[in-house]
């Protein structure tokens, strides 16, 4: 059940004059949720785009190794292996063709079949109800949490292994964002693993197995879940976990607290 | 490697316009005083770049010439500039009826190729520099006004605009504060490249003898003076010529710096759509 | 103070190509803010609120109903006159980078409404500022800064700098703390909490995010589809039964 998909190895990350990623380790099994969180400019998202080896021409890996499978990184792995869920996901389709052309021509660039019924079924899926008009409509045509979905369509009808997340709630509302949680939650029955980055700790706590927390481009803290409360975490993630718990109580006794931990 | 160029450039822009404020110190001749028994005379010590058919200096000329082509065409984009300004922010602030009405007047003068454009003007209020300058502002202010509008309702639209209203800012704070910075440091920079653009057309009409004349020390003028002679003195259309070619792409040289420079400040503030630029 | 009748808002779709349609973003929305007592507009994405927001702003017109703010007509108000009831209403936007024009350092940007509003000359002005930079827990050294040199946080706190610098009744919160990261959130809230105090202010808070609005007002309106879904006064507590509710609480 849970083997060993990625493991990164003392990764570290810069451009020439400004050292970004400093010695980052971690595994990413099978069938396990990881958060990656963090504030803005603490290094998320480059050790995501490390990950998938797509990091910016001036930024350069400078040490560490990421194995895939006990194998080192090619491009055909990216797509089939891992795949991502952007953050902004309007920006990330084209405009000028609608979802089913998008979404075939990704298919097709994998190698893998294109059929309308099984990517309806996909669709259906991730709970857009009716996939037919979805995959003939263009992206502007569909809210930001539709497109969310898709992305995440796109990412199982790809069937990878990994997926990784770019803070896939941030540009949604909060109902929108709990959707986007259960669809999670549910690749992970699928076996997938799930890279999720965000830095909403509510979010995290909801779907996450595991919990890393970044901060300043160091992996300061990674622990279960479940042992969120402990005494011995991290100043950053006790921080974080008090700003939580003031957001969600409520000065007229509405225990907002009690009632996450109820889902 | 690009501090370089830009060096190069701006001091070949210090030489034009100091040579055009100093020409009486640096012309080391009357540029009107004829000498008929001089004339033609080869390039040496006495006269740089010898006499034309008339015996006068072409050295001083030229000196002289920088002097009007500048002045002509400063005072053309000031005109344009401030009529396109002022008739792109009403059409821009004001919208509805106003928007339309102007609008539709610059599309008549866009409609025409601006050189015919000018013709037409001087045909009506007849040859002399300031006729060109005004037919040569007269046909190309629209292109300004139109792209000041489209500045002014994209800033209109930004939401510091909207703040600023409900900040208590008037009106004309708004437009003072907020637009007008935006909208002149796009324009000017357009003006640049545009520069070097209306200088060609002030020498051209006056090449065709519609604008500077004659006797006036003015680059067209001499090259057109120059055009019978032609087979035996080349040099003498050449001379200016080379002042043009030099003028107006130090202009546009200054002017793509300039619009470079400011896309990249763009691209850092924000993903802004770009400035549109004429060819 | 804030009193809102029946507005409702319709957009006409009159483009040539298409078929016409109207969309209708708010309808009947009426609500009454008395003075001392913050609200909270509580929806998803496309309900409407920030529609609402532009109309009680007097930003947008609606097609029918009025606003009415401290028993003046804000529809019926000329653009100067729109200046008197900004001085007791301000409001603070979603992104804090793009309501601020970025060519300006922050002194710039706090300083733009108190000229609007007093006369004062130059050093006034800029002990007022200080002491609203203060006010906002932001360092006085910020001051020359340009203000795209500053975080996603910061930038915010200057926003309500800007916002406290006339003095208002009321402050309009549109998404303002939505697109911060969570510390700087709760760091927000905090100061909010005391500002209100200090100024005595009430707010008109508008997010998605429902513990915001717990945090800071004192009734919540739910909208859904340009709809008043419920309104109720949070002292007295909300049914976590109640549907709409749960659907807007977080996981």
């Amino acid at each position: 059940m849970c083997e060993k998909l990625i493991s990164i190895n003392n990764l570290s990350a810069g451009t020439e004059n400004h050292q970004i990623l400093h010695n980052i380790s971690f595994d990413i099994k099978s069938g396990e949720i990881i958060c990656l969180l963090g504030q803005s400019g603490s290094g998320k998202t480059m050790t995501a785009l490390s990950i998938l080896n797509m990091l910016p021409l001036n930024v350069i890996q400078t040490s560490g190794t990421i194995l895939y499978n006990h194998t080192p990184f090619d491009e055909s792995m990216r797509g089939s292996f891992i795949s991502m869920i952007m953050q902004a996901p309007a920006s990330c389709f084209d405009s000028v063709f609608t979802i089913g052309a998008q979404f075939k021509d990704i298919l097709t660039s994998n190698n893998k079949e294109y059929s309308e019924n099984k990517v309806c079924s996909i669709l259906e899926k991730v709970e857009l109800n009716n996939p037919k008009d979805i995959l003939n409509s263009y992206p502007f045509q569909l809210s930001g949490g539709m497109l969310q979905r898709v992305m995440i369509a796109i990412a199982l009808s790809l069937d990878s292994k990994v997926i990784i997340a770019d803070e896939p709630t941030s540009d949604l509302d909060t109902a929108g964002q709990k959707e986007i949680i259960e669809l999670i939650l549910n690749l992970k029955k699928e076996n997938k693993a799930v890279l999720m980055i965000t830095h909403n700790l509510a979010v995290a706590k909801s779907c996450a197995d595991k919990i890393a927390v970044m901060s300043n481009g160091r992996l300061v803290d990674f622990f279960d879940t479940h042992e969120l409360s402990d005494k011995n975490r991290h100043e950053y993630t006790k921080k974080l976990i008090y700003a939580n718990s003031m957001l969600c109580s409520s000065k007229w006794n509405i225990d907002l607290g009690e009632y996450n931990a109820e889902m | 490697m690009k501090d370089k160029e830009l060096i190069i450039l701006f001091s070949l822009l210090a030489i034009i316009i100091l040579s055009a404020l100093f020409a009486p110190i640096i012309a080391p001749y009357n540029p009107y005083d004829a000498d008929l028994t001089n004339k033609f005379a080869p390039a040496g010590i006495q006269h740089i770049l010898g006499t034309d058919h008339l015996g006068r200096d072409v050295f001083s000329r030229i000196i002289y010439g920088t002097r009007m082509s500048l002045i002509s065409v400063l005072a053309t984009i000031l005109i344009v500039l401030i009529l396109s300004l002022i008739v792109g922010s009403i059409a821009g602030f004001r919208g509805g009826l106003f928007d339309s009405i102007l609008m539709r007047i610059c599309d008549v003068f866009l409609t025409f190729p601006t050189f015919i454009l000018a013709l037409f003007f001087i045909g009506v209020l007849g040859v002399g520099l300031i006729n060109v300058i005004i037919a040569i502002a007269l046909t190309h202010w629209a292109w300004y006004a139109r792209i000041v509008r489209s500045i002014v309702l994209e800033t209109k639209q930004k939401n510091y605009v909207t703040a600023a209203k409900c900040l208590g800012s008037s009106r004309f704070k708004i437009v003072l504060k907020h637009i007008m910075p935006k909208v002149l440091s796009q324009v000017i920079i357009l003006a640049t490249l545009d520069l070097g653009h209306m200088m060609l057309h002030v020498a051209g009409l006056s090449f065709l003898g519609l604008g500077v004349q004659a006797p006036t020390a003015e680059w067209g003028v001499m090259i057109n003076d120059a055009a019978p002679y032609i087979r035996e003195h080349p040099e003498l259309m050449l001379y200016p010529g080379i002042c043009i070619f030099i003028t107006v792409a130090v202009f546009n040289s200054i002017g793509e710096k300039l619009k470079d420079k400011y896309e990249k400040t763009q691209d850092f503030n924000s993903n802004e759509s770009e400035i549109c630029v004429k060819n | 103070m804030l009193k809102c009748e029946n507005i409702s808002k319709i957009y006409n779709d009159n483009s040539w190509f298409s078929k016409k349609e109207s969309i209708k973003v708010l309808e009947n929305i009426s609500f009454n803010l008395s003075s001392g007592r913050s609200m909270g507009f509580a929806g998803r994405n496309g309900a409407g609120k920030s529609t609402l927001m532009r109309i009680i702003l007097g930003l947008e017109k609606p097609t029918t109903g009025t606003v009415s703010f401290m028993d003046k007509n804000i529809h019926n108000l000329k653009y100067n006159e729109l200046k008197n009831i900004y001085k007791d209403m301000q409001v603070v936007f979603q992104d804090p980078l793009s309501s601020m024009n970025p060519a300006y350092t922050v002194y710039d940007i706090i300083k733009e409404p108190v000229e609007n509003y007093y006369n004062y000359k130059q050093n006034e002005i800029k002990e007022l500022v200080s002491s609203l930079l203060a006010d906002v827990k932001l360092d006085n050294n910020k001051m020359y800064k340009n203000i795209m040199q500053l975080s996603g946080g910061e930038q915010q706190r200057v926003a309500i700098a800007r916002a406290l610098a006339v003095k208002p009744k009321l402050l309009i919160l549109d998404e303002a703390l939505s697109s911060l990261d969570m510390i700087i959130q709760a760091e927000i809230i905090h100061l909010l909490d005391d500002l209100k105090k200090q100024y005595n202010l009430f707010y008109l808070v508008i997010s998605h995010d429902i513990r915001i609005i717990l945090k800071l007002c004192d009734d919540i309106m739910f909208l859904e589809n340009g709809k008043i879904k419920g309104m109720h006064s949070i002292e007295n507590g909300i049914n976590k039964d109640d549907e709409v509710f749960n659907n807007m609480l977080l996981v």
